[in-house]
């Protein structure tokens, strides 16, 4: 079993290298932030081992980040983390994007063969057929390596047939049923920005933003929630992932309202590989696709 | 109190009466297999009724749209003319509420119209809803714990009229009087009560009262460490893996929080509000009281359980367990109360 190699890999990390805490799941499925060898007996992993835990490694790195009073950089301890081969493909896309420094994070790999769905009873469909099973980035792996299947997009496929007419009402059904709860943006891994413009419920203000700075502070998406504005919400997040979405699925798994997310994600991935030949996360040190161009990109709207 | 029954068989005719003159909305199963309340004729047909499980969303947003444009303006001759949004007044009806989304509208009433300032958009919705429950055999999700927060399976608090499943027939009990003059005009479907139905429903009522089959609890005397606990490190912990997103609140059948603002078109609109967003507590001074995600999350174990009770008497939580199902994080609020320390 891999949870014997996980706490025992835990455990010696914890001690050789004074992580600071190890996030795994514990055996229900639930996120565990393990700071004791006592905490790290109780890490395990298992097929209600769902959330993708990357956003927590960010949270627990940028936490201790910052000045001490006489100005120098606070020393951060590494922390820990278990993760899935979709999970390793976000933290090696932070990695590139030098949102976390390699020697900050020290990471645990399980291959894996499928999380399930509770509600459902049955794997995630992002599991059914999975290109990413093995993780990418790792210090130790907890198991052997399993097999992977060829990315589907056969589901994308059947949307890109459509006619416009056709996806317009396919769409607007899915988004006029968002209640803009923000689950997907808080839980997406590469979503890190300290203010969204897209979330009107959580604009950066600090006790020194000037009455005039918040006057003058767009407001792209209202509160209001209908379709117009869900699309918007939705439409607008795509381009801001784009060349970055690892397509982990965290955004589909955590909706409340079960809205098929991962047809944007999916779709922007495949965009993404077919005009541009870049897969995110796809070796360590990649440059990000927003910092490359090549001759052989389309360019039509230049010309 | 009157009884009757009425006939599994004729629920359909029965709903689709009541919507000749009402509005009436009924849990149906979406396309992505979520049961939520739809309104009959309109989005949902009475034979794709789902009275058989919790509903995954609350009743809430027919009495309190999560978008509520309240007025809009416009200038005339150089001066601002205020249009009042036309009100919903149309009479409805929710049929096949669960007792604990029943004693969640009681709750909301208090807040929105049963203290000194009365909502008068609330005010209209609320005074032409009638709601018709049907009584839980035991707990109908695991996620549920009622019993715990002064409610009950078979609670007729919030109801106008409530239904017990007897098996092919639903035992009928009239709770109020509004309830009592939409039964008047079903009475033709309605029959009278056999012995061996009389017991069902009491067996149901028992089961409900002993708080039979519960797996998830919450006890008065964990509620009560709240009152030492407030800087306790333990809410730094527990709130590590919140997202601080707003699906605990936006579920929740109490959660009553909303924001207003003007938007383009000339519109003032309220919102509901989360107070897991940064921003619910964001003065006009810049100033935010809460800006720790650790300070959000207690805030509403707290409301929920101590403010509330404090103030009013009774818990903000009807224990519907619905923010136990749908948190991403996987927090649980029996589990969060019950180990605090």
């Amino acid at each position: 079993m891999s949870d014997e190699k996980i706490r025992e890999e835990a455990k010696k990390a914890l001690r050789e290298r004074g992580l600071k805490c190890v996030i795994g799941w514990s055996a229900d499925g639930t996120p565990l932030f393990a700071e004791t060898e006592d905490d790290i007996d109780r890490l395990s992993f298992n097929k209600d081992c769902a959330n993708n835990l990357v956003g927590y490694l960010t949270q627990e790195v940028r936490s201790q980040r910052g000045k001490t009073r006489d100005g120098k950089e606070k020393v951060v301890k590494p922390v820990g983390i278990v993760v899935r081969g979709c999970d390793s493909k976000a933290l090696l896309l932070l990695l590139n994007e030098n949102i976390l420094s390699r020697k900050d994070v020290f990471i645990i790999g399980v291959p894996c063969t499928g999380v399930e769905d509770k509600r459902a009873g049955a794997l995630y469909r992002k599991c059914v057929k999975c290109a990413m099973r093995n993780p990418v980035v790792y210090d130790v792996l907890a198991s052997e390596k399993v097999p992977e299947d060829e990315k589907d997009y056969s589901e994308i496929e059947a949307i890109e047939n459509m006619s416009v007419e056709e996806r317009w009402e396919f769409w607007e059904e899915i988004f006029a049923d968002c209640v803009r709860c923000h689950a997907c943006k808080r839980s997406c891994p590469v979503c890190y920005c300290d203010e969204c413009l897209l979330d009107p419920t959580d604009v950066a203000i600090r006790p020194d933003t000037t009455a005039d700075e918040k006057a003058h502070r767009p407001r792209w998406v209202e509160r209001s929630v209908n379709v117009r504005e869900n699309l918007l919400y939705h439409l607008a997040r795509l381009p801001h992932l784009a060349g970055r979405c690892v397509d982990c699925g965290e955004c589909e798994r955590v909706c409340p309202q079960r809205l098929p997310l991962r047809l944007l994600t999916a779709k922007l991935e495949k965009d993404v590989k077919e005009i541009f030949c870049y897969e995110p996360a796809k070796e360590e040190g990649q440059k990000p696709l927003i910092a490359m161009s090549k001759m052989e990109d389309e360019n039509e709207f230049i010309m | 109190m009157s009884k009757y029954i009425l006939k599994k068989e004729k629920v359909v005719d029965a709903l689709n009466a009541l919507g000749n003159a009402n509005a009436v909305y009924i849990p149906v199963k979406n396309k992505r297999g979520l049961v939520e309340y739809k309104e009959l004729g309109r989005d949902a047909a009475a034979a794709d009724a789902k009275f058989d499980c919790r509903p995954d969303v609350p009743p809430k947003a027919i009495l309190f749209p999560q978008t509520q444009v309240l007025f809009t303006f416009k200038k005339v001759d150089g001066k601002i003319e205020v249009v009042p949004t036309e009100p919903d007044d149309r009479e409805k009806i929710i049929f096949g509420v669960r007792p604990c989304d029943a004693i969640a509208i009681a709750v909301m009433d208090k807040v929105f119209i049963g203290g000194k300032f009365v909502d008068t958009y609330y005010k209209a919705r609320r005074e032409r809803t009638a709601v018709i429950s049907i009584a839980c055999d035991g707990p109908a999700d695991s996620t549920c714990f009622c019993p715990s927060t002064g409610g009950s399976p078979a609670a007729t608090e919030g109801s106008d009229v409530l239904l017990y499943d007897v098996g092919d027939s639903y035992y009928v009990e009239v709770v109020s009087d509004k309830g009592r003059k939409i039964l008047e005009s079903l009475s033709a479907s309605l029959e009278t009560p056999s012995p061996e139905q009389e017991k069902r429903k009491d067996e149901i009522v028992r089961k409900a009262e002993a708080a039979e089959g519960f797996t998830r609890s919450i006890t008065a005397e964990s509620i009560s460490k709240l009152d030492s606990s407030f800087d306790s490190k333990y809410w730094d912990d527990v709130s590590r893996r919140c997202l601080s997103c707003g699906a605990c609140t936006y579920y929740c059948p109490t959660c009553h929080c909303f924001d207003i603002n003007d938007e383009p078109g000339r519109k003032r609109v309220r919102t509901w509000d989360s107070c897991q967003f940064s921003n619910f507590t964001m003065h006009t001074s810049s100033h935010n009281p809460r800006t720790a995600k650790a300070q959000r999350l207690r805030n509403r174990y707290y409301h929920k359980f101590k403010y509330s009770k404090d103030n009013t008497g009774r818990y903000l939580c009807v224990g519907c367990g619905r923010c136990i199902a749908l948190c991403p994080a996987g927090l649980d609020i029996t589990k969060v109360i019950s180990e605090v320390k």
